[in-house]
């Protein structure tokens, strides 16, 4: 229960200054935003300039993929920066890293990026830039 | 054109809505209450197909919009009209809104976060005509954050149904969004002069999270709407108003299915509900949470969708609490201070005006973020850095404009009952 309050009280005088003062201080941040250089729009992802179109991948919808990527310098942060963006490329298919392929499933379709190889019992059935994509025979 | 099929199929399902609505007391006006119904309509239509095993797709989505909106049309028309027209300062706010409005709407989304998370799993759901439980599971695609509340994705996949593509549909449902934000936040001022409340207009329309490039095609413009649509719906709520119960019940229920933020910004309209003296009349508010939650928490658990790790555990709070200052020095800027004063004014001006159950929001709110920072499994600067401005941004503008409103339509306390002491508890 609040005591009753007046419109010319202190309180409600504070309330309105602070109300106001908020108002200022929200159009100031937004301002700033795009002062500060934010408001530039995002560069596109080095991992899109580097992949193939994918769309002409004959893999059927749902099928499941091992991502095998070829060394490279950037490291980890390069590779997951791949597998996002294959995920955004061909959202019907599930792509994973032998790293996080669960023990579950067995491997059966193989996408190499770049100079590297899947096992010897893999057929290539397409290709575009450094992705090509691979079924595996099974044994 | 298809990526406007989205916010056209919510806003003729809204409009419907309102016909039904808009006579109960306390209803909002129809720029708050269609774009609510609306965007809360198409979300919980999704989430029924999928409870009946049937594929949300044009049809299913598109036939029973068009039947419902024809049924509307035998709905009990008004008698009086309450709304004027519009005045000089009313005028003003939506010529505020409509350059952000159609800033976003032509800017096709292009964030990390819509590429990889909500636009990511719009073209997901929109392919599979459902919540692919089996995409959201597997492992890899953790990144994407399987366990947030899938509205906003579910709003873009309904223009990817109908043909779009997913980053112009993201930024199509950005001009009905920076409309319907304003039209909350001067709603959510009214009581205070026309002028003020044209300002708590544009503040929301031109808010950093609608209108930065960097975040284009978030989940932010949607939850801020959501929070300025509950916020305005709030008085007459809070008085026990069935328009407004249902409004708030709409919203609360939407916020749910909207962000993990959106979540705790539920619970606490529902707790101010519960702790209002209406609270026996606002009991669809609290109703309309366990629903929403339950609804896609089960979808989770039952299917084995697993979020990140976020455990309220001393074990890991206790060792984060001397490192949090540090790890918020580093991710200070300017606009994130400028953020957190205004947020400070707003907490002062509604503590000294609103009614005192206004404060229990932001409260629900504030505990559960510091909750997850102190508890994510991330390093915690590195989350700092990616999240904090925009959780403190997003429901900003619609507290901003309610800060106004009860500064200048300060909240009265009942008179006690005949009988009773002053300062006694109310009855309900």
């Amino acid at each position: 229960m609040t005591e009753p309050t007046h419109a010319h009280s202190p309180r409600v005088a504070l309330a309105r200054v602070a109300a106001l003062l908020a108002v200022l201080l929200a159009v100031a941040a937004s301002l700033s935003e795009r002062i500060t250089g934010r408001g530039v729009e995002p560069a596109e992802p080095a991992a899109s300039r580097v992949l193939p179109d994918l769309h002409d991948m004959t893999a059927p919808p749902g099928t499941v993929v091992e991502v095998i990527v070829a060394p490279t310098p950037a490291g980890d942060s390069a590779v997951k920066a791949l597998l996002h963006e294959l995920a955004w490329r061909r959202p019907d298919l599930r792509f994973a890293t032998t790293d996080t392929w669960p023990d579950t499933v067995s491997v059966e379709h193989v996408l190499t990026l770049g100079d590297v190889s899947p096992t010897p019992r893999s057929r290539r059935v397409w290709q575009s830039g450094i992705a090509a994509y691979w079924t595996v025979e099974r044994e | 054109m298809s990526a406007w099929s989205g916010p056209v199929l919510a806003l003729v399902l809204g409009w419907a809505g309102w016909r039904w609505l808009h006579r109960l007391p306390g209803s909002p006006p129809p720029a708050v209450l269609i774009p609510l119904l609306g965007v809360g309509g198409v979300g919980a239509w999704v989430l029924l197909l999928e409870s009946v095993g049937l594929p949300a797709t044009p049809l299913t989505q598109g036939v029973p919009v068009v039947l419902f909106a024809a049924a509307s049309l035998a709905a009990p028309r008004s008698n009086t009209t309450t709304a004027g027209r519009p005045g000089v300062w009313a005028i003003a706010a939506t010529c505020a809104a409509i350059p952000s409005a159609i800033l976003a709407a032509g800017r096709p989304a292009a964030g990390w976060d819509f590429r990889y998370l909500w636009g990511l799993k719009a073209a997901v759901f929109a392919g599979a005509g459902h919540h692919d439980p089996s995409w959201l599971a597997w492992p890899a695609h953790a990144f994407a954050h399987p366990d947030y509340p899938p509205m906003w994705s579910d709003l873009i996949a309904t223009s990817i149904r109908f043909g779009a593509d997913p980053a112009a549909a993201a930024a199509a449902w950005q001009a009905p969004l920076v409309f319907a934000l304003a039209a909350s936040c001067w709603h959510a001022a009214r009581g205070a002069p026309a002028g003020l409340r044209a300002a708590a207009a544009a503040a929301g329309a031109w808010a950093p999270v609608v209108t930065l490039p960097v975040h284009g095609g978030y989940a932010e413009p949607l939850l801020a709407f959501l929070v300025a649509a509950a916020l305005a719906s709030l008085p007459a709520m809070l008085r026990g108003e069935t328009g407004g119960v249902l409004a708030a019940a709409a919203a609360t229920a939407a916020l749910a299915l909207t962000k993990n933020e959106g979540m705790a910004l539920a619970a606490g309209v529902a707790l101010a509900a519960a702790i209002s003296g209406a609270r026996r009349r606002a009991w669809p508010v609290g109703a309309a949470l366990v629903v929403a939650v339950l609804a896609w928490r089960t979808f989770m658990w039952s299917h084995g969708i697993e979020g990140e790790a976020i455990a309220i555990d001393g074990g890991r709070i206790a060792p984060r609490l001397p490192d949090a200052p540090a790890a918020v020095a580093q991710v200070l800027s300017l606009p994130l201070v400028l953020i957190a004063l205004a947020w400070a004014l707003v907490i002062v001006a509604l503590a000294l005006c609103a009614a005192p159950a206004t404060l229990a929001i932001p409260a629900v709110w504030l505990v559960a973020a510091v909750l997850v920072y102190l508890t994510t499994p991330n390093d915690l600067a590195w989350h700092l850095r990616w999240s904090l401005d925009r959780v403190l941004a997003a429901p900003l503008p619609g507290f901003i404009a309610l800060a106004l409103g009860s500064a200048w339509s300060p909240h009265r306390a009942a008179p006690p009952a005949p009988g009773k002491r002053p300062g006694a508890a109310p009855s309900a």
